[in-house]
């Protein structure tokens, strides 16, 4: 679908009547509409939904953070008269309604699958009434598709009935698929809680599915389905029509009760024994539950590395802090003996010196020692009358001494004695050594410069240790307090039992399906022979129908999950080009990966999940998930970008507008206030080079100030 | 990674899924059941114009293949 032209009366801030002339260009195209915040630019994208759709919400956030969602009123006399201010502004513009005009109207043309179509939804009084409320409203809507023209009129609080216009209106976009096309803040909301799994609004998940085609297979499952069921009871039918061979259509009867039995279940005992198609549907649920919480176990094994990571980091901090008093004790010792460093050559040679000294001092004590004793023998022979004496070492008598013999004991007394005072002189000079040697060593030490270098380092390094650890702990707990850890036993528990559940069915479903193609073939035979019996072939086409429906049904079931791998896969990519592209720190992330529930989780440069606590950083990824879904969506709807978060900064939104403007979708409509796209600058930038079809100014008629004009530029 | 194909994925299943006998669907035939099912991924109720094609086109390939 391609709008070429759009005309509002009496609509929001445009008093009187206003248009969009977006002409007839068939290639892709870029729009754009500049104005200040207020305006009225985002009043033509209501007027967009509006004309389709029928309604404009308006969103605030309570005091709890919560989205409050509100229709906005076509008139609101209390509002148009000043006696209250309400959040959900009137569509009607007030000045039209003070004057007695109380219409308002938009037209949409636009081209769809070639074709041309008008679309117009009109507002106007009931009962030529002065209307207070939309109770006082009715609506006309139109739609002419180039051919014919359907119509619908009706109050407008019974415009839900209208089955003419809005179903062909649904056929072309549905307003649920229809949002992933208006890149903008109250739908960036929605999408911020699907993608991060706080969401699990039913709808929402639909209409991603629906966005990415895979209702086209799932849908058609089920008709298949109901068709195969369809021809098979007309074949019965048949069957029991024909005349003769009682015994073999009370045999086809009874099979045909048992095959539905099979298919839809059966009391017995007074208890239900649920068919195959309950069995499928349980299956179903038991899977998607079962993927449910394989995802958020998924997400809590991301629990569970935290917790290892931080018990991990918690152990080697306290064995740092057990070891640092060591450490600091032993640098303070180091530090403490440092002085010695400047004294310990002089001191080693001293022990040296002092070493030798101490051994010349054994020496000379033991020489002393043997010659003192020696002297006193030699003397005591000597001084006795004849010198037979007995030996004090052998014990034996000596022989008596002759004067020779006399004469030179004598010299050998004195010789001792000569030698033992050389010794004792050479003694005092070396007496003492060894006390001495004992005193010094407590001067002497093993500390050197590098030593002390090392205890320092060592102390730094472990200091600096602990604080990254407490840090990192840190780090962990905060990424903790974001999920909930407590679950995790408890649905892991739920998973096992689901498993085990789920194989037990899987096996009742393979007997059921067993028994129901046992049963689908022998009425097959059945009613074949039957046929043959009776002379009636007309069955056979409808058996081969049985047969092809049953065979396209399991074609389709079988492609809807290789598809929806593929499309995860595919958006995977996109949203991980997208956001590490426009992301203002891509450094810190590494991918995006959808779940089966359409939750994204990012991971970081390191591979592991990356919290993503920055909220202009979600709303970014919300941005680039509908992006992966346009581009994986075979929908042609113009893609309307106005403001898509508060908190997405300016330079990343004119990254965003740059992409679209250089890879436009078939029609781009951009809605710029100063922050992100100026006009100046993109005028300069991308009119010249053709990228901006048109654009438009949106401000204020001079002198009538709240009420908008539209200008081309 | 170009888009995924929703037909490429239908032909490369049947490939390992043969028909059954006396229905063989040519490639035009599966394009056209796949775009009938993709014109209608909007309509979530009454299905009936769905229905009619569909049995149609079945009913056409059983006709075409009869001896």
């Amino acid at each position: 679908m391609k709008m070429t032209k759009i005309v509002m009366k009496n609509w929001c801030s445009f008093y009187g009547s206003h248009e969009l002339d977006f002409g007839d260009e068939e290639n892709d195209s870029s729009f754009v509409i500049f104005g200040q915040i207020g305006k009225g630019k985002s009043s033509i994208v209501a007027a967009i939904e509006w004309v389709l759709f029928g309604r404009v919400m308006d969103t605030m956030q309570d005091g709890d953070e919560h989205i409050l969602r509100k229709e906005r009123p076509i008139v609101d006399a209390e509002q148009f008269n000043g006696e209250f201010a309400k959040f959900a502004l009137p569509l009607m513009v007030d000045k039209a309604y003070r004057e007695g005009d109380y219409s308002t109207e938009v037209e949409m043309y636009f081209t769809h699958e070639s074709r041309e179509y008008k679309l117009v939804r009109r507002a106007y009084p009931s009962n030529g009434v002065v209307p207070l409320t939309d109770e006082d409203m009715n609506i006309h809507l139109s739609l002419w598709n180039g051919v014919e023209t359907f119509e619908y009129e009706c109050a407008k609080i019974d415009i839900k009935l209208d089955t003419s216009v809005q179903p062909k209106i649904n056929e072309i976009i549905p307003s649920e698929i229809s949002r992933f096309f208006f890149v903008k803040g109250d739908g960036i909301r929605e999408f911020t809680g699907l993608i991060f799994g706080v969401d699990n609004n039913p709808k929402m998940m639909d209409a991603v599915n629906s966005v990415v085609g895979l209702p086209a297979l799932s849908r058609s499952v089920g008709d298949f389905r109901r068709l195969k069921v369809q021809s098979e009871d007309r074949a019965n039918q048949l069957a029991r029509k024909a005349k003769g061979a009682e015994d073999l259509k009370k045999e086809i009867a009874g099979y045909t009760i048992q095959l539905e039995q099979i298919r839809d279940g059966y009391e017995e005992d007074g208890e239900k024994v649920p068919g195959k198609n309950e069995l499928l549907a349980i299956e179903k649920k038991f899977s998607g539950e079962i993927s449910t919480l394989r995802d958020e176990i998924g997400e809590q094994d991301e629990a569970k590395n935290l917790l290892l990571k931080k018990a991990t980091f918690q152990d080697e901090l306290s064995r740092i802090e057990e070891a640092l008093p060591d450490y600091y004790g032993s640098y303070k010792t180091n530090l403490k003996n440092g002085w010695k460093i400047l004294i310990q050559r002089k001191i080693s040679q001293s022990l040296n010196r002092l070493e030798k000294d101490a051994k010349k001092e054994d020496d000379l004590a033991q020489k002393i020692s043997r010659l003192e004793s020696g002297l006193l023998h030699e003397e005591e022979r000597y001084n006795s009358p004849d010198g037979s004496i007995e030996c004090f070492t052998c014990k034996m008598i000596q022989p008596e001494l002759s004067d020779e013999e006399r004469q030179k004991l004598k010299i050998s007394v004195e010789s001792r004695r000569e030698q033992i005072r050389e010794f004792e002189y050479d003694l005092t000079g070396v007496k003492g050594s060894g006390d001495k040697k004992l005193k010094l060593y407590a001067f002497n030490t093993d500390v050197d410069g590098r030593t002390i270098t090392h205890a320092e380092s060592l102390v730094q390094k472990n200091r600096a240790r602990v604080g990254e650890l407490n840090e990192l702990i840190l780090g962990c707990d905060e990424a903790l307090l974001d999920l909930e850890v407590g679950e995790l036993e408890t649905k892991q528990e739920q998973l096992k039992h689901l498993t085990t559940q789920h194989i037990l069915l899987k096996s009742q479903l393979e007997d059921a399906e067993s028994e129901e193609t046992r049963l689908t073939q022998l009425l097959k035979t059945k009613r074949s022979d039957l046929r043959r019996k009776t002379g009636d072939n007309q069955g056979d086409d409808l058996e081969i129908q049985v047969s092809a429906y049953k065979w396209l049904e399991d074609i389709w079931e079988k492609s809807l999950e290789t598809y929806r791998e593929k499309i995860r896969n595919s958006i995977d990519e996109i949203c991980t080009q997208r956001f590490l592209e426009w992301v203002d720190q891509p450094k810190k992330y590494s991918r995006v990966e959808t779940s089966q529930n359409w939750s994204l989780t990012v991971y970081g440069a390191d591979d592991n999940w990356a919290p993503l606590g920055n909220p202009g950083h979600r709303q970014l990824l919300s941005v680039c998930f509908i992006e992966s879904l346009r581009q994986n969506s075979n929908i042609e709807f113009p893609l309307i970008f106005d403001n898509p978060g508060a908190a997405v900064d300016s330079e990343t939104i004119s990254g965003i507008l740059d992409y679209y403007l250089n890879n436009p979708p078939s029609q781009f409509l951009a809605l710029s206030h100063s922050g992100g796209m100026r006009e100046d600058e993109m005028m300069k930038k991308h009119h010249k080079s053709g990228r901006i079809k048109k654009a438009w100014r949106v401000d204020y008629v001079p002198g009538l100030d709240r009420h908008s004009e539209l200008k081309t530029l | 990674m170009e888009k995924p194909d929703l037909l490429a994925t239908i032909q490369e299943v049947i490939l390992s899924n043969l028909p059954p006998e006396g229905f063989k669907p040519n490639n035009t035939d599966i394009q056209k059941i796949v775009q009938i099912c993709d014109d209608s991924k909007f309509v979530s109720s009454n299905r009936s114009t769905f229905s009619r094609q569909i049995k149609q086109i079945v009913t056409e390939i059983i006709g075409r293949d009869k001896p």
